[in-house]
């Protein structure tokens, strides 16, 4: 009885793996093998990107398979993730770096092995790589300053929340929008929340504590955002002090619904799956890529604003 | 009091070694199959992947062994491993940097000692003030995570020495050294838990510490000395890991613990306390890297990985628990 239940459970194992791997790999699959890599496998933005990349693979003839290490901090299981890769053997890559330095040695070192490797939603440090495809950050923070001015008149107070203070795209729409809203609008130091809405509604609180003249948040990422509007929903400033901010998710949805924000600039990651693959089915066929592809924005306003 | 309580402390003998056998054919049976499944599994530079990919968990599931062997759990490792490599980062890096240029030997004496205060905390809180090791580990997972992020201000610490990125890059003579590292660790841990006084008691404290104190043993510095372990070894886990991602990051480690616990106990451990093997962690957490590696090598997307990997800990665990019962 009991061994065979072992045998049994034996198996089982057996099974489980060897039907998982015949569920992906359908028998005589052909074209080349593409891999994307995201930040992280679950949540709204990767599943984005995971589409776009796998209705172009299925255009194109090609192999697509998303990968992502558990969380977006887990730096060493993306590089084995990328190791693991490169050993498959692997046509082409499609990589968002956890890290923008860490990542180096190994995009590299998959150029070394003759694979194809782009680059998309950030960047590398070094660039070793054929392009990258994804937001152009500078513009895209522009584009909200723009925005804002739409909203608030020339010479208005405006208070910045960011995420991770030292992250490269929100560094870059920071400066974007600073940029653009240069003498006309009068910016406080971005405060960060370290990706924490809790922390978001609390430094959002401060700021109308400690500065009763801001009339607009700006928002550079999909946590600050959600978490300055639960902020001026309760203190009762939902519409009197506006906000504008990067990324459309269901949070930030409803509260442009609910007329808490003004305006969301929204990235666009279905289409940098979809781009990035595309870029590498053009390399794979040896034609040469540009190094930089925008993939833009999409303005989402408010009906009567 | 069950008299048959004693007969659990089976750290040395034969009857690990059947015990110990078991993960082991899972490992070998999974290795077959992907080298069945994939031409490119069963290579040497492939498998040497996989040690390197494990061995910052492997160091990790060392310490762990001990914890779990007491009937004790250690969730703060991972936040531990962040904090020590932080620390560790802030005194090898250069001013420029924001760190105090004192050099790679410096920074690792650094991370290491910062590993072996926060795991003697856990152990204080535990030996003397008597909260669960849960409880006292959990507070340690925040607190730890907590003091990474004041000390570096929520920014990676970057400009790490060259010197420091061999313990995850390098190679001595063709064996990289994060393996040797973790080799060294098990075979050590291995001897420690088979046939020394430290060994013995962290069993016997996890079957029936009761007996152990009436033996005349007081348990107290015995069990609080594993957490130091513990930590010292997730500090050394770091250091590994510091070299391979090259920047010493306040995020780092998160959900580390849940991987070192799975191997330890796919390695033949029980939660409960009163046994563990160190040669069955090992092949747990190569059983873990092995899955990893080979998943990917067949393309199996994220998702599938995922359920493949509970399923595969769940059922070797139950194997284990079918032959011992």
């Amino acid at each position: 009885m009991r061994s065979w239940l072992n045998r049994t459970m034996a198996l089982g194992l057996l099974a489980a793996i060897a039907l998982s791997a015949g569920a992906i790999e359908p028998a005589g699959a052909v074209g080349a093998r593409v891999a994307v890599i995201g930040k992280g496998i679950g949540g709204e933005y990767w599943s984005a990107v995971r589409k776009g990349a796998t209705r172009a693979g299925r255009d194109l003839g090609l192999k697509v398979t998303y990968q992502g290490p558990p969380t977006e901090t887990d730096v060493a299981a993306q590089i084995a993730l990328l190791e693991n890769l490169i050993q498959s053997g692997v046509d082409a890559i499609a990589i968002s770096p956890c890290n923008a330095r860490s990542l180096n040695r190994t995009v590299r070192k998959a150029m070394a092995a003759g694979i194809k490797v782009v680059t998309l939603d950030s960047d590398t440090t070094d660039k070793d790589r054929l392009s990258y495809i994804g937001t152009d950050n500078a513009e895209a923070g522009a584009m909200a300053a723009r925005e804002a001015l739409r909203l608030v008149p020339e010479g208005s107070v405006v208070a910045m929340v960011t995420g991770v203070l030292g992250a490269q795209n929100l560094q870059e729409r920071r400066t974007g929008f600073t940029r653009a809203a240069k003498g006309k609008l009068r910016l406080l130091a971005a405060q960060p929340d370290n990706g924490d809405k809790a922390r978001a509604v609390e430094v959002a609180e401060n700021i109308l504590t400690a500065h009763p003249e801001v009339t607009l948040f700006f928002t550079d990422n999909a946590i600050s955002g959600p978490g300055v509007g639960q902020a001026l929903k309760t203190r009762g400033k939902a519409g009197k002090v506006k906000l504008v901010s990067m990324d459309v998710t269901p949070d930030l949805q409803g509260l442009l619904d609910q007329g808490v924000a003004s305006v969301l600039v929204a990235q666009q990651p279905e289409k940098m799956g979809e781009l990035a693959v595309r870029a590498l089915k053009d390399a794979l066929a040896g034609k040469r890529i540009p190094g930089r592809i925008d993939t833009g924005v999409r303005v989402v306003r408010r009906k009567d604003s | 009091m069950t008299g048959a309580m004693p007969t659990k402390i089976e750290a040395a003998g034969l009857r690990p070694w059947i015990r110990q056998s078991m993960p082991l054919v899972a490992l070998l049976l999974l290795m077959g199959l992907f080298s069945l499944l994939s031409a490119r599994f069963l290579s040497f530079e492939n498998l040497g992947n996989i040690a390197v990919q494990s061995s910052h968990i492997g160091l990790i599931a060392v310490g762990m062994t001990f914890v779990i062997a007491t009937g004790g759990i250690d969730l703060s490792v991972g936040s531990v491993l962040a904090l020590s490599i932080c620390a560790a980062g802030l005194t090898m890096a250069p001013a420029e940097s924001g760190g105090a240029g004192q050099g790679v030997l410096a920074g690792w004496g650094a991370g290491l000692l910062t590993g072996a205060l926060a795991g003697g905390v856990n152990g204080l809180l535990i030996s003397r003030l008597k909260l669960s090791p849960f409880i006292a580990t959990l507070g340690m997972m925040s607190v730890a995570r907590g003091v990474a992020n004041v000390l570096t201000d929520g920014m990676p610490v970057e400009d790490i020495p060259e010197g420091a990125l061999a313990l995850g890059t390098g190679d001595l003579a063709g064996m990289p050294w994060a393996v040797l590292l973790w080799v060294a660790a098990a075979l050590l841990g291995g001897l420690v838990l088979g046939w020394t006084r430290l060994g013995r008691y962290a069993c016997a404290l996890g079957s029936n510490e009761e007996a152990l104190r009436l033996s005349g043993v007081r348990p107290g510095p015995w069990k609080g000395s594993l957490y130091v372990l513990s930590g010292l070894l997730s500090a050394a886990a770091g250091l590994v890991f510091l070299g391979r991602v090259s920047n010493a990051q306040p995020s780092a480690g998160v959900g580390f613990e849940l991987d070192a616990i799975a191997a330890v106990v796919i390695g033949g451990a029980s939660l409960m306390g009163g046994r563990g093997s160190m040669a069955g962690t090992v092949v747990g957490v190569a059983l873990m890297g092995v899955l990893r590696n080979g998943l990917v090598l067949l393309d199996v997307s994220a998702f599938w990985q995922q359920l493949v990997i509970g399923v595969v800990v769940v059922l070797a665990v139950l194997l284990d628990r079918w032959r011992t019962n």
